[in-house]
């Protein structure tokens, strides 16, 4: 997460924010606090905004399943039957669409490089992304280049404990074809692409797609001059805490219900619980296409590289 | 002299000759091409086909002619699935709208130049660039236009008064109408084009008769050259129908069938099932009905031509 820091460390937006709240302005912990503050920052009329949060496609989807990870759920119980339309699913889209009203105009149609470009104007708190947004927003490109204070995703209150789940999505995947001519050369491209050595010159490169992800890179001066070092260290340890992308069979169809559904909630199409029961009865309708058996099994599987300290709070 | 013998492991009926007389000249020429054609088309819709009746997915390492058979229950849970049925009920209402407005506003531009008068070769030029344009870049223009802070909310803020930022892309009643605005500014110069050579070349010597007889304007254009009209209309209408059913950049760029599926269009549909989540099995089976929904257009477009013609 990305914050603008002369609005978090303002003194009289201080004052008012713990007047009203009855804590000061900080880096947010939970999504409640998020939510807070942007509603608290969210002034359009005099052209200031609470949020650049995504609410288009797979985005927003996204946004949700961290919101529901850190009531402390996981999105299948352990013979695949959903959870996502249980109390804490709805409450958490609840929340979602609640702090809709917080976010800037362009929320439902940018796509990611529109929301680089208009956070990086400066007038709107916060924002989430990747590293590739803070290659450009540390760049000079930006606005807000060195003028920002950074977080984990916020997580929620599980039995009176903080939970956060960051949240590994979108990485970029090298794969050797089952009908490859060449498949060791193809392997051994991916052993080099991946080496420490070139990996690196990928992740320096500004205009490119890789963020760091070995610990050389943590490491390297280009690197941090790229990223800056309070981006990495936050991003480092985000790495090493994130829950798993929902690896299974039909990922694509499993999310493409969800967004649809989470999205036609946001607009108001559906009712939050309607749209969850729908989403978990297609995918129960998935599963049972994918084989429930072999599903069942790789779940299992992916609930137990859930990080331990995550593990241990999700039910 | 004696006749030369044929070899006897030539049949008689592979001969050149016998060759001319089983298959006219006309058709021989045309073959090769013909079975090309055949080819092209026939293969992979048996392919399709094949694949309509499998759960087919690529994901699955195994080669699609070895997929397993699930027979018709693709076809079933095509008709029970919402969101295709919606999808084709979209792309209908997008196709009935987008060929109204096409051909009014054709028809109205075709009524314009059919006379001539000076700058009109220009003006023609002119009217026909959207055409020459990537659709692509048509859509992206668009979406500039139609986005919050965009010319066009700008242009409604100065007539009203007030500001006014509307989010067109993602309100689920009126994000299919950008997607249809930039569909019809970019293809009505083809109907344009197919009316206005219509009306050029109706029979003068009919309407200069309407004239003389007294009637009016409106009259001749709605009985006389309306009706001389129709075939060039029904081919125009048809030919932009199947296009338009096939809608696609403009919505991928536009909204990607969001907000949710509100904008989802049988092309979006079959794109997300096919190349998102490899269904490929399924999405043949909706191509499939698909291609029956399109003959029945076509179908019903020809009748009227037919009817026409008597």
């Amino acid at each position: 997460m990305f914050y603008l820091k002369d609005w978090l460390d303002d003194p009289e937006e201080n004052k008012k924010f713990a007047d009203k709240h009855g804590y000061k302005l900080k880096v947010p912990d939970t999504w409640e606090e998020l939510d807070a503050m942007m509603a608290f920052f969210h002034r359009p009329d005099k052209n200031r905004f609470g949020g650049a949060l995504y609410r288009t496609q797979f985005f927003i989807a996204w946004e949700w399943w961290v919101r529901f990870h850190a009531k402390g759920y996981y999105p299948f119980d352990d013979n695949m039957k959903p959870q996502i339309n249980s109390d804490a699913g709805v409450k958490a889209l609840e929340e979602l669409i609640a702090a809709s009203k917080f976010l800037y105009p362009g929320a439902r149609s940018n796509g990611l490089f529109e929301n680089f470009e208009a956070f990086g104007q400066g007038d709107k708190f916060c924002n989430i992304g990747w590293g590739g947004t803070q290659k450009f927003l540390n760049s000079s490109k930006s606005k807000i280049k060195g003028k920002m204070a950074f977080g984990p995703m916020p997580g929620g209150k599980v039995k009176g404990e903080l939970l956060k789940t960051p949240y590994f999505n979108w990485g970029w995947n090298y794969v050797v074809s089952s009908v490859s001519r060449q498949p060791e050369i193809a392997y051994l491209f991916t052993l080099y692409a991946c080496s420490p050595v070139m990996s690196t010159l990928a992740v320096r490169d500004v205009d490119g797609y890789f963020d760091p992800f070995r610990t050389v890179h943590y490491k390297d001066p280009q690197i941090i001059q790229n990223y800056s070092a309070p981006f990495l260290a936050v991003h480092e340890q985000a790495m090493r805490d994130s829950i798993p992308d929902l690896y299974l069979r039909g990922q694509g169809e499993y999310f493409d219900v969800l967004r649809v559904n989470v999205q036609a909630a946001d607009v108001g199409e559906k009712k939050p619980k309607e749209a969850l029961d729908e989403v978990a009865s297609k995918w129960e309708t998935i599963t049972r296409r994918m084989g429930k058996q072999s599903q069942v099994v790789q779940w299992r599987f992916l609930k137990n590289n859930y990080p331990q300290g995550i593990r241990n709070r999700l039910v | 002299m004696a006749a030369q013998a044929r070899s006897p492991a030539i049949p008689r009926f592979v001969t050149a000759r016998a060759f001319r007389k089983l298959v006219p000249f006309n058709v021989a020429i045309a073959l090769p091409a013909q079975l090309t054609v055949l080819t092209v088309v026939l293969v992979p819709t048996l392919i399709v086909v094949w694949l309509s009746l499998t759960d087919w997915q690529p994901t699955e390492g195994i080669p699609w002619y070895r997929a397993d058979l699930v027979w018709f229950w693709n076809y079933y849970d095509l008709f029970h699935d919402a969101r295709f049925v919606a999808a084709v009920a979209r792309t209908l209402l997008v196709v009935v709208a987008c060929m109204a407005a096409e051909f009014l506003l054709a028809m109205g531009l075709a009524l314009l130049f059919l006379d001539d008068w000076p700058w009109r070769k220009i003006a023609v030029s002119i009217i026909i660039l959207p055409m020459m344009v990537v659709s692509v870049d048509a859509a992206n223009a668009f979406f500039m236009l139609f986005n919050d802070r965009g010319p066009i909310n700008y242009l409604i803020s100065l007539i009203i008064g007030r500001p006014f930022e509307f989010a067109w892309l993602s309100d689920p009643t009126w994000a299919l109408l950008p997607i249809m605005l930039s569909e019809i500014w970019q293809w009505t110069p083809l109907m344009f084009l197919l009316v206005l050579t219509g009306l050029m070349n109706l029979p003068e010597n009919q309407i200069r008769a309407a004239y003389v007889l007294g009637a009016s304007r409106t009259r001749i254009f709605l009985r006389v050259m309306l009706p001389l009209l129709m075939p060039v209309i029904i081919i125009a209408l048809l030919v932009r129908s199947i296009e338009t059913f096939k809608i696609f950049d403009p919505v991928y760029i536009l909204t990607r069938g969001g907000p949710g599926a509100a904008t989802e269009t049988i092309s979006m549909f079959m794109y997300n099932g096919a190349f998102v989540y490899f269904r490929i099995g399924y999405i043949a089976a909706a191509a499939l009905m698909i291609l029956v929904v399109v003959i029945a257009i076509c179908f019903a477009l020809s009748r009227l031509l037919q009817r026409h013609h008597r």
